[in-house]
């Protein structure tokens, strides 16, 4: 067992083994936060049922393990919150990038064509 | 006709209905990335962005961030969400995009020509493998120049720059002098303007090259790299003293063709680093009002192992960091001289307009922004894809200019490939990173560095200096101080 909160298991080898919950946690959102570590760590994982597994072997015995495993989990958090975003905001961004490059508006033609005075008009005339 | 409109008075909804409801808004789409220990740097696809505490984030995010809350405006008037039946925050986003990427369909405007790699200073930084100032068979022919022209002119970009590279371009003047005299006859067949420029250690400058300059309209770039045995230790000459030619040039050609006439950078190398107040001293002492404070390429003579020119990225940051701060006080002081290199950077970042700035574009800049001709008639796809096939390596060699036409050259798999892999809105590291909307691909850098036109961005020297030029100068501009608003004066 390591000297970490965070770790489930240390095996002889020096690797570091995680399991992060499948429920809290997407395939996806892991993968960019080892990718961010693979400066620091050779990464290997493994998808269960519940859970994914993360091995992670130091390439340098220096490291401070403690500190680098309390970023991976930061790290993992920021790309879950990540995935929340873009998942939301995945219409909205195409429709912009259409937007930016339509020679027609794709948001809302009326309001592009409408006349000002039109709209004042109209509005004084039913308030009346 | 009331006098003064009453609380009741019935052409007006009450001031209730306009106030935002908790929760009723829709996220827009943005990147984040930890600023420092405890906030984040939002920014959006068109570079705005906010310095936000982790709790504001979280509540951003989860839609619970109160409309009283002190985050709540500028989120929403940067466009990171925006209330329920408001349209008005995308149309502005779309059209900030449309300015951001407009640059695009300028193309190529930089067209940088080596007359000739013939050289008569000893750089310890040397990118090319330049010959000595008599060997004539690394000059350029008419024939090759002629078709560099052509091929200029075949740009559509409104501003066309030419600027000659070498070598050292005034050892072969002769090419220097058709090329001008050519240009400005296409000039005036076409309607178009192109701005020259000739990079020069200026050793060589008589009056008959500043009357033709200044017939000519054509400008100077020099190195100064500071004081004196500073200077002439990067930069030494078994024929002159560099630094003394170096500044008596500069004073000549301020006075035949103006003080504007002429511009400086440096090179830091090992021995600049413990010096950077004395390098920036030396610019204020020559009376430029800008200094380019450039890391090392590693290319050439700068890459051999052991050079003395080699340091590490976080010792040329200190560097940086401490040179920039110096040129600050300066300019708070009444000393007006800014940096080149943070003003690319603020113009990234506090504009939505481009820079032009090769080695921060996305697609990257090679090609599409700048080119390269060779004395040889070899085409390259930026000064660096030079530099590297000088080193054996010609990865980034388009073509030749005698045998290949300009679609074979600009149509070729190994620059369009190289700019739709490298594009930072789709790489591993840059895609989610917060300052990808101000960053760049830098293709060749990382394929020297790292052998991949991508780059492995975790141990990258290119992201870990961007990323911490970015976290100082977003740092100072959110400071907000007297600092702040020298930066600001900067980004146009």
């Amino acid at each position: 067992m390591a000297g970490t909160d965070f770790l489930t298991n240390r095996l002889p080898d020096g690797t570091l083994l995680l399991t992060l919950d499948s429920k809290v946690y997407r395939l996806s959102a892991i993968k960019k936060a080892t990718y961010k570590f693979g400066g620091l760590f050779h990464v290997l994982i493994e998808q269960h049922d519940h859970a994914t597994e993360v091995r992670m072997k130091p390439k340098e015995s220096s490291a401070p393990i403690d500190k680098l495993v309390g970023e991976f989990c930061n790290e993992v958090l920021d790309q879950e919150l990540r995935e929340t975003v873009a998942e939301e905001t995945a219409g909205i961004l195409n429709l912009l990038l259409a937007q930016a490059f339509s020679k027609t508006s794709l948001i809302d033609p009326a309001m592009e064509t409408a006349e000002y005075d039109t709209e004042h008009r109209e509005e004084t005339v039913s308030n009346e | 006709m009331p006098s003064s409109l009453s609380p009741s008075h019935h052409n007006f909804r009450p001031l209730e209905d306009f106030l935002p409801q908790n929760g009723a808004y829709q996220l827009l789409p943005f990147r984040f990335v930890r600023f420092d220990t405890t906030r984040y740097l939002l920014s959006n696809f068109v570079g705005e962005h906010c310095l936000v505490e982790s709790e504001t984030l979280h509540e951003l995010v989860s839609k619970t961030l109160r409309p009283s809350s002190a985050g709540y405006s500028a989120l929403k008037s940067r466009h990171f969400f925006f209330e329920s039946g408001e349209t008005s925050a995308l149309h502005l986003l779309a059209t900030k995009y449309r300015t951001k990427q407009a640059p695009l369909a300028e193309f190529t405007s930089l067209h940088m020509i080596v007359p000739t790699i013939r050289c008569n200073t000893s750089c310890v930084y040397c990118q090319v493998s330049h010959k000595s100032s008599t060997d004539q068979s690394c000059d350029m022919t008419e024939e090759a120049a002629d078709r560099a022209l052509d091929f200029m002119f075949r740009s559509p970009s409104s501003h066309l720059k030419l600027e000659f590279q070498g070598g050292e371009p005034l050892l072969n003047f002769a090419m220097v002098r058709y090329i001008v005299e050519r240009t400005r006859q296409l000039e005036k067949q076409t309607g178009r303007e192109v701005s020259i420029v000739i990079c020069s250690n200026l050793s060589l400058i008589s009056e008959e090259i500043l009357q033709f300059c200044k017939k000519y309209h054509v400008d100077f770039s020099t190195s100064l790299d500071g004081p004196r045995d500073l200077h002439n230790h990067n930069r030494p000459s078994a024929e002159f003293d560099s630094y003394e030619r170096t500044l008596a040039g500069i004073t000549r050609v301020r006075e035949a063709l103006g003080i504007c006439a002429i511009s400086a950078l440096m090179t830091t190398t090992q021995a600049s680093l413990s010096r950077p107040r004395e390098i920036v001293d030396e610019y204020v002492g020559q009376d430029f009002k800008s200094i380019f404070l450039r890391p090392i390429n590693p290319y050439g003579f700068a890459s051999r192992a052991g050079a003395i020119t080699h340091y590490s990225t976080t010792e040329w940051i200190e560097f940086y960091k401490t040179a920039l701060d110096y040129i600050i006080d300066l300019n708070i002081r009444g000393i007006i001289i800014r940096e080149a290199y943070a003003a690319l950077l603020l113009r990234r970042i506090l504009t939505p307009y481009g820079t032009g700035y090769v080695d921060l574009q996305s697609p990257a800049g090679i090609g599409i922004s700048a080119i390269l001709f060779n004395h040889d008639g070899n085409v390259y796809a930026s000064d660096e894809s030079r530099m590297l096939a000088e080193m054996g390596d010609p990865h980034f060699r388009l073509g030749n200019l005698l045998t290949d036409s300009y679609e074979n050259m600009m149509l070729s798999d190994v620059l369009i490939d190289t700019l739709t892999e490298t594009m930072t809105e789709g790489v591993p590291g840059c895609s989610d990173c917060g300052f990808q909307p101000y960053c760049g691909s830098d293709p060749v850098r990382h394929y020297r560095l790292q052998g991949d036109i991508v780059g492995f961005k975790p141990t990258s020297e290119f992201c870990q200096r961007h990323m911490a030029l970015f976290r100082h100068i977003i740092g100072i501009l959110d400071g907000g101080s007297a600092a702040a608003d020298v930066l600001k004066g900067w980004m146009y």
